[in-house]
């Protein structure tokens, strides 16, 4: 830090002294009944809205979550030692809310908004959106149609998600599920640099803060940050925090959504909140549920979701949108989406768990990882026979489409006869050749963490595949194949993969790739 | 919080007796008296609030403190030592002081001062209380030198806070919250 002379900083705290208006204050207040658990009892505060911030001495908040006949139960936002029987607490008028702005993106920040990665303020002009708010209505919708890439092959291949769309992905600890929208976020570097960003934010719940630390410093170093807000309620967080971290994630999400421009959101994960949700619910006496969680945990998750939403593209209607906080009023602006990415952590593949099914209900489709595919070698561990997409080939772009139309039905196919395969006995040749044509796609397939592709070398490397073109090139030498024929299509075909990216699968690119794959891969033939 | 709701139904039930038989005011005396003498004994806290003192024992320990209260009070003793609530005694009490003078229309107002009030600061007190509340108010005044100054006035759910203390702290957090001296 530069040296300061006392004399400025003498001259700084005039100026903010001088500001400062000795005003007596009348507040709302109440007193502390009982404190415990991260939860206090509150006599009084008779006029106390649900939801609303109030504030201990010394400044601590709370969020108001019961009412009741003669008291209102607050969940704390901090260390509550220093909250006392008989202490005054002051209602705010003030509902939950973060302050979200352009300068937003880009850091770390806490539930509440405060910046924690030590950069300073959020600058810029920023707008307060509430925590809580009311997903858009059905007419200020339209349906799920533009492609948000993922850049990984299966995924836009196979599950492919849309900009609007609620994509599940679920899996055991340890089986790739935050590497999955890491590499998403990524991937939505080519867009940034386009000029046409998509702005993502990643809720970080529960997480261990060396985690948070660790993917923070991954988006830095391949310039992810820069259009990337990460949420973080770490675990040493209190329970209410967390449990709000994903609200204060889907208000930033807003943000953007309703400006015109679209935003994705990953929760990592909901799995995690939901605990959080039952350790505040339990300690505010509300009656447990299944698994002990509360009746209205579906609730929970449901209202949290269904603000993930393509807003209809007519500024007229979107500006009547439901819901919208004054602030914004002005700068709404229709076409932006929210796309969320939840993640559910299952325990040894029990999807029929209470949340893992209640997220499953809510959500447009999922994306399931299983550890047997890890431990075997298949990265990213989709497993795409049960890994769906609701929204589906309409949010994929044509090359697409027809590219990977067949792929999931041949793989399919290839995992019932692999069963037979593994008996060693002989197989007519009709057999042997989905065999081997499955072999060569699963390894197509598979792709390094942190390594997103582009959505024209996903297209010319599937169409390799799926027209069985791969047949000289031995299974374990695929990978290798695939490099050099990425390499020499950017090389030497360029206007190919241009055409191919802008979603065009003409004749001419058709002859042009098979002539390229035949090429190379007499290359290997010779050599294997 | 436990009993809460409780005491709150006792209170409006006794208040309501007491109103019918046109006792509200000597009980509500009763019921003062009661608050400040638990308040001011240790003991009988401990013995009203021990589980494993018999509620019978608590009730003749209660005859024989309250002797001359109200008939009213005294069946509020033994119905609450019947349904095991003798511990709320406390609480109903305080219940009840607030739903009477609730129903009276009567106003207390607390003042904390860094010294006792003169009687020219509570008529410029009472004023302030009027323009706040638009009802005059009974003043209670507490003497706190830890404010340093100014006052706290305190109307049931409203408080005004103009001591000296408070604007200190928040000149402090004023202060504090701007950790980002780096834009200087």
């Amino acid at each position: 830090m530069a040296e300061i002379n006392p004399a400025e900083i003498s001259a700084i705290l005039k100026k903010q002294l001088s500001g400062y208006e000795a005003k007596a204050s009348l507040d709302e207040v109440g007193t502390v009944l009982n404190v415990g658990d991260g939860i206090a009892n509150v006599y009084g505060l008779a006029n106390a809205q649900y939801g609303e911030l109030v504030e201990f001495e010394g400044g601590l908040e709370g969020i108001v979550l019961n009412l009741e006949e003669d008291n209102v139960g607050v969940v704390l936002l901090g260390p509550y030692r220093q909250v006392k029987e008989g202490a005054t607490v002051k209602r705010t008028q003030r509902i939950a809310s973060i302050n979200v702005g352009e300068g937003i993106v880009g850091r770390v920040v806490d539930t509440l908004g405060a910046p924690i990665d030590g950069k300073g303020p959020i600058e810029g002009e920023t707008f307060q959106m509430p925590l809580e708010r009311k997903a858009p209505g059905v007419i200020y919708r339209q349906p799920v149609t533009e492609p948000l890439q993922t850049g990984i092959k299966s995924i836009d291949a196979m599950v492919p998600i849309g900009r609007g769309q609620r994509e599940l992905v679920i899996g055991d600890r340890q089986t790739g599920k935050t590497a999955v929208v890491i590499d998403t976020i990524l991937n939505q570097k080519e867009f940034y640099d386009a000029g046409e960003p998509v702005y993502c934010i990643y809720v970080a719940i529960g997480q261990k803060a060396s985690t948070v630390a660790g993917i923070a410093k991954t988006l830095e170093d391949r310039g992810a940050l820069a259009y990337t807000t990460i949420v973080a309620a770490n675990a040493s967080d209190p329970a209410p925090m967390q449990v709000y971290a994903p609200f204060a994630g889907a208000a930033i999400g807003e943000y953007f959504r309703d400006t015109g421009r679209p935003a994705l959101i990953v929760y990592d994960d909901l799995s995690k909140q939901a605990v959080a949700y039952r350790e505040v619910s339990l300690l505010l006496r509300r009656p447990p549920g299944r698994e002990a969680y509360p009746g209205d945990v579906f609730f929970l998750h449901s209202r949290l979701l269904e603000r993930a939403a393509k807003v209809i593209n007519d500024d007229e209607i979107a500006k009547n949108m439901n819901d919208l906080p004054e602030v914004l009023k002005d700068k709404v602006k229709g076409g932006g989406s929210l796309t969320a990415l939840p993640l559910i952590e299952t325990q040894a593949g029990d999807v029929s768990a209470y949340i893992p099914t209640n997220v499953i209900s809510i959500t447009d489709g999922q994306i399931f990882l299983t550890s047997d595919l890890f431990n075997s070698g298949v990265r990213p561990a989709i497993n795409v026979g049960i890994s769906v997409s609701r929204v589906g080939g309409a949010a994929q772009i044509k090359a697409m489409k027809k590219v990977a139309g067949t792929l999931k039905l041949d793989q399919a196919q290839f995992r019932e006869l692999e069963a037979f395969a593994k008996f060693g006995s002989d197989l007519d040749p009709a057999t042997l050749s989905v065999i081997e044509k499955g072999k060569r796609n699963v390894e197509i397939l598979k792709q390094a963490q942190n390594d997103p592709y582009p959505v024209e070398n996903q297209i010319a490397i599937i169409f390799a595949g799926s027209k069985n073109l791969l047949r000289d090139v031995p299974v374990d030498r695929i990978r290798e194949f695939e490099k050099d024929y990425l390499g020499y299509l950017d090389a030497k075909h360029r206007d190919v993969l241009d055409t191919l990216k802008a979603g065009k699968l003409t004749d001419e690119v058709t002859d042009t790739l098979t002539s390229v794959i035949k090429e190379l891969s007499a290359k290997y033939k010779k050599e294997a | 919080m436990t009993g809460s709701r409780a005491a709150q139904r006792y209170a409006k039930a006794i208040l309501s007796l007491a109103k019918d038989r046109n006792l509200a005011k000597e009980v509500n005396e009763d019921m003062t008296y009661i608050a400040k003498t638990v308040k001011s004994s240790s003991e009988l806290r401990s013995v009203l609030k021990s589980p494993v003192v018999k509620e019978s024992a608590k009730m003749n320990s209660l005859k024989q403190i309250f002797k001359d209260v109200n008939p009213i009070t005294f069946q509020l003793f033994g119905v609450l030592a019947e349904n095991n609530r003798l511990e709320l005694l406390t609480m109903v009490a305080t219940r009840y002081n607030e739903q009477y003078n609730a129903m009276m229309g009567i106003q207390v107002a607390r003042v904390t001062t860094a010294v006792p009030l003169t009687p020219a600061l509570e008529a410029k007190i009472q004023a302030k209380v009027k323009e706040l509340t638009g009802n005059e108010a009974e003043i209670k005044n507490t003497v706190d030198a830890s404010i340093i100054g100014g006052f706290i006035l305190r109307v049931g759910d409203l408080q005004f806070n103009a001591s000296v203390a408070s604007q200190l702290t928040s000149i402090k957090r004023e202060l504090q919250n701007n950790t980002y001296i780096s834009k200087i």
